[in-house]
């Protein structure tokens, strides 16, 4: 039964090894073959001093545990707590270095995102603010929106139709209208009224939730200033609380930006010095887009979203919205309100036709209330072959067209206004 | 209300000062933090406080009445022993009824269907009340050390409901024993500005390798263990190892914030791991990892088992059975699940194989001439320890046998070597993985678990400065569980 017995240990023993050997060539393979891919010189060098470091720990312990067969660490070599004899002011003094060294970490998080932003989107948030402090002249045409109307807008093609300089500072949705609202005010404080304001935002922007990170991106030192210019009624002082925070502790609010650069310089030590690509503008705010990667599957997931969201109208989207007309209605600013170019397949959607209705009605029945705004609601599409990265982006060639449709559209409205206004005064 | 909650932390903003404001005063301290552990306890489950209550009640009429029956007497001996036969009986039956009643029901009928009877399975639908494994333990150890006479009773019932209830330790131990524990009980705490340094530390060090490592390293385990079937051999290392990474982040981190809050308290709390995957072999892996469950069942399962005239053996193959029943125990303990009574079996092997082959392995080794590069050895010691633990961790995490069969069987299969994905996993892994690698290694260095606080302002400030601002940047928010408050 003893020989049985040592049999089957022996067995078992050769299983658990075989087993476990498996499992260390297998995770070494991996271990080589993935980060090793590719990497540079100075980030193999950096990790080879790392692993150095833990190396040179280990051995400086081996040795001092000495030759020997042992089969485990004796209980003398084993590590345990040795307690900690320190007076209260070196207890102070790590509490308050501490304290210290997390308000510097956050500073010069907060330098490096303002210049350094790796998140493409909100760059083009901060791109567009520095093109607004730029100008030097105020422009006959200023186009405001998100996305669609930062790819589908071409300034030169607008002045070229309707005449004077035009600027195009849209952002992107999920800055969502309260953001364009502080895009219109600063260029108010710095131009004066712009004779023309152009809103071109894609379906969705009613249904935009405050973002308090992206708005963060405004240069505008939220909360903290008697210059801010906001009331409670357009954002709510927790909300302006939040933009603070975003703004000035980016350790905790920009932890995903924060996260993706820390990650890349883990793989790549190196890339922390390589600055981020600043998204390709024009100077006067046009992105350009020339790759098509739209596809069928991505208009069934806008379609699946339609039908289990429909499109809603968050309260910050309304308060940015009735901040605009509030600004438009006092400068008397004359504004026109179109919806983003989109893919034509979109627009035979039985889920989009039932969700957009209510919100082209509703654009209609504000814009009916104030007389210096003007909703077009046509739809503006496009073929697939014609979009970009989704249903609401335009490659350059559709957006040509789309800035020529809607420039034809505001001299046909001029031209109505203006036989109304003779045969008023006739 | 776990420690990564915001109401933890409101809870224990009222509760410190008010301790420190009773500094002088040990009775009231002890009844502050009374009061304060059955807050906590029924902030997660109310209605087991009672249950808490009545069982540390129990205990401490037995133990009473185990101190007044004269040990010298035969009567009293009898009497002493009934005493603690009625403690275990009653300790085991309360959580024997809570934890393992639908277990054992559920395995009843199963085999009496096997065996082509009709049954069905009859289960009790509660909950299981909060760190009952572990203060089952405490309250049993206090019994069965005062019947061993290495306890005297304590006359405060306050005292043992706060040796029971202690909340940094209730959820999750350490499990403390009654000598440690209620002689520091009876006198008033003054903590010292050392005490607070470290429990500073403990409690930073504890945060980071929960809410940074191990939540962050769960969602590349859950991905893998949640969806076993066809997975590639590389995917399911990478996932064991970061389980491994994972359950030693979240358990230690658990134990750190628990001790360091104990330090806080003025307390000196029991040690429960001391960096066990540097440990050279299975037995040494057991004297680092989970220190004060070890050695309750060294105490109390383990050598009583190599005593015992039960099992009719010689004494060389009682003692390797006791090795394999106590590590049975030890699995079902953690959990009422297969899983963990084959984690259980694979570690008792384990030290069945390493107590048979120990002479043999001394002998490789010189025949290898390992014993001439000990760096180079220990080293390939520590590995392979690491290894056979991960391979444990397959049963220890799969959420059925037949998960942990499909996975150790896509683990020795060749076909899927590696893949993006896995890539990608094993980057993350490291990534999470370095800071406890070079923290660990530099307290294996110097054998001392609080040498960081040791270090030089110039270094310990920007260490501590990193640790904070890696809680804020990658800490995962949403409160994840700990994973040993289930057990």
């Amino acid at each position: 039964m003893a020989l049985a017995l040592r049999k089957g240990l022996v067995a078992l023993a050769a299983i658990s090894a075989a087993i476990a050997v498996v499992c260390i060539v297998s995770f070494l393979v991996g271990l080589t073959l993935g980060p090793l891919r590719g990497a540079r010189l100075f980030d193999v060098a950096t990790w080879s001093g790392v692993l150095a470091l833990c190396a040179g720990m280990w051995s400086r312990r081996s040795a001092r545990a000495g030759r020997g067969s042992q089969v485990s660490s004796p209980d003398s070599q084993r590590p345990t707590e040795i307690g900690l004899d320190s007076p209260p002011r070196r207890l102070a003094s790590t509490l308050l270095g501490t304290v210290i060294g997390v308000l510097l970490v956050n500073f010069a998080a907060m330098f490096y995102l303002d210049r350094y932003l790796h998140d493409a989107s909100r760059r083009t948030v901060s791109q567009k603010w520095e093109l607004l402090g730029s100008m030097d002249t105020p422009v006959e045409w200023l186009v405001l929106g998100d996305s669609s109307g930062n790819q589908g807008v071409i300034p030169q093609v607008l002045s070229a139709a309707l005449g004077g300089a035009s600027v195009n500072l849209c952002t992107i949705g999920p800055a969502t209208t309260v953001h364009q609202a502080m895009m219109l005010e600063a260029y108010i404080a710095k131009f004066g009224p712009p004779k023309n304001l152009i809103l071109v935002n894609s379906f969705v922007i009613t249904a935009e939730v405050f973002n308090p990170v992206v708005l963060a991106k405004a240069p505008v030192p939220w909360g903290l200033s008697p210059m801010l210019r906001f009331s409670p009624d357009t954002i709510s002082v927790k909300d302006q609380l939040r933009v603070a925070l975003a703004r000035y502790v980016p350790l905790y609010y920009e932890n995903r930006e924060l996260k993706t650069l820390i990650r890349g310089a883990f793989k790549a030590p190196s890339s922390i010095l390589a600055l981020p690509h600043r998204v390709a503008l024009t100077t006067d705010g046009y992105m350009p887009m020339y790759d098509t990667v739209f596809s069928e599957r991505m208009l069934l997931e806008i379609e699946e979203e339609l039908e289990r969201q429909g499109i809603r109208f968050t309260d910050g989207s309304l308060r940015g919205i009735e901040r605009m007309v509030a600004l438009v209605e006092q400068y008397g600013i004359r504004t026109f309100v179109f919806t983003g170019p989109m893919y034509d397949g979109l627009k035979q959607s039985a889920a989009f036709g039932r969700n957009f209705a209510p919100v082209q009605r509703w654009w209609n029945e504000r814009a009916a209330r104030t007389r210096q705004v003007t909703h077009v609601d046509r739809l503006y599409t496009f073929p697939m072959e014609q979009m970009g990265d989704d249903a609401q982006h335009v490659v350059h060639v559709a957006a040509e067209i789309y800035t020529r449709q809607i420039a034809s559209d505001i001299r046909q409205i001029e031209q109505v206004g203006r036989s109304t206004q003779s045969a008023r005064q006739r | 209300m776990p420690f990564n909650s915001a109401t933890f932390l409101v809870f224990f903003s009222i509760l410190y000062p008010l301790y420190l404001l009773l500094r002088s005063h040990g009775r009231a301290q002890n009844l502050l933090l009374l009061v304060g552990s059955y807050v906590f306890y029924g902030f997660f489950q109310p209605a087991f406080v009672a249950l808490l209550i009545v069982s540390t009640m129990v205990d401490y009429f037995l133990a009473s009445a185990m101190g007044r029956a004269e040990s010298g007497t035969v009567d009293g001996a009898r009497r002493r022993k009934r005493l603690v036969v009625t403690s275990v009986v009653f300790n085991l039956a309360v959580l024997g009824v809570f934890k393992y009643f639908n277990f054992f029901a559920e395995n009843v009928a199963a085999v009496l269907r096997a065996l082509g009877m009709t049954a069905d399975a009859f289960t009790l639908n509660v909950l299981l009340p909060l760190g009952i494994s572990f203060y089952t333990f405490q309250k049993l150890s206090y019994t069965i050390d005062v019947y061993r006479g290495k306890v005297s009773p304590t006359t405060n019932p306050v005292d043992l409901a706060l040796f029971v209830a202690y909340f940094p330790h209730v959820a999750a131990g350490p499990i403390e024993r009654a000598s440690h524990f209620l002689p520091q009980l009876a006198r008033a705490r003054h903590v010292t500005a050392g005490q607070v340094e470290a429990g500073l530390f403990l409690i930073l060090w504890g945060f980071f390798k929960k809410v940074v490592v191990a939540d962050n390293v769960a969602l590349l385990v859950n991905a893998v263990f949640d969806q076993p079937g066809g997975q590639g051999s590389v995917n399911v290392a990478v996932a064991v190892v970061a389980f491994a990474v994972q359950v030693y982040g979240d358990f230690s981190g658990y134990t750190d914030i628990a001790r360091g809050l104990s330090m806080l308290l003025g307390f000196d709390p029991t040690l429960n791991f001391k960096l066990p995957y540097f440990a050279r072999s299975i037995p040494e892996f057991w004297k680092r990892w989970h220190i004060s469950l070890s050695n309750w069942l060294t105490d109390y399962v383990y050598t009583p088992l190599t005593k015992t005239t039960l099992i009719p053996l010689h004494w060389y193959y009682k003692l390797l059975v006791s090795l394999l029943l106590t590590f049975l125990i030890s699995g079902l303990w953690h959990g009422a699940n297969w899983t963990f009574v084959v984690w259980g079996g694979l570690h008792g092997v384990y030290m069945m194989c390493s107590v048979t082959f120990q002479a043999h392995r001394r002998r490789w080794v010189r025949w290898l001439r390992l014993d001439r590069w000990p760096a180079g050895h220990q080293a390939l010691q520590t590995v392979f320890t690491f290894a056979l633990v991960c391979v444990t961790y397959i049963f220890f995490r799969a959420n059925s046998l037949g998960d942990a069969t499909t996975l150790c069987l896509a683990l020795i299969d060749p076909s899927h070597l590696t893949s993006e994905g896995a890539r990608q996993a094993l980057a993350t892994l490291l990534f999470f993985g370095v800071p406890v690698i070079v923290i660990d290694s530099y307290q294996h260095s110097t054998r001392d678990l609080l040498s960081v606080p040791k270090l030089p302002g110039a270094v310990r400030l920007p260490v501590y400065t990193a640790l904070l601002a890696g809680i804020l940047i990658f800490g995962v928010t949403e409160s994840m569980q700990f994973i040993y408050f289930r057990f």
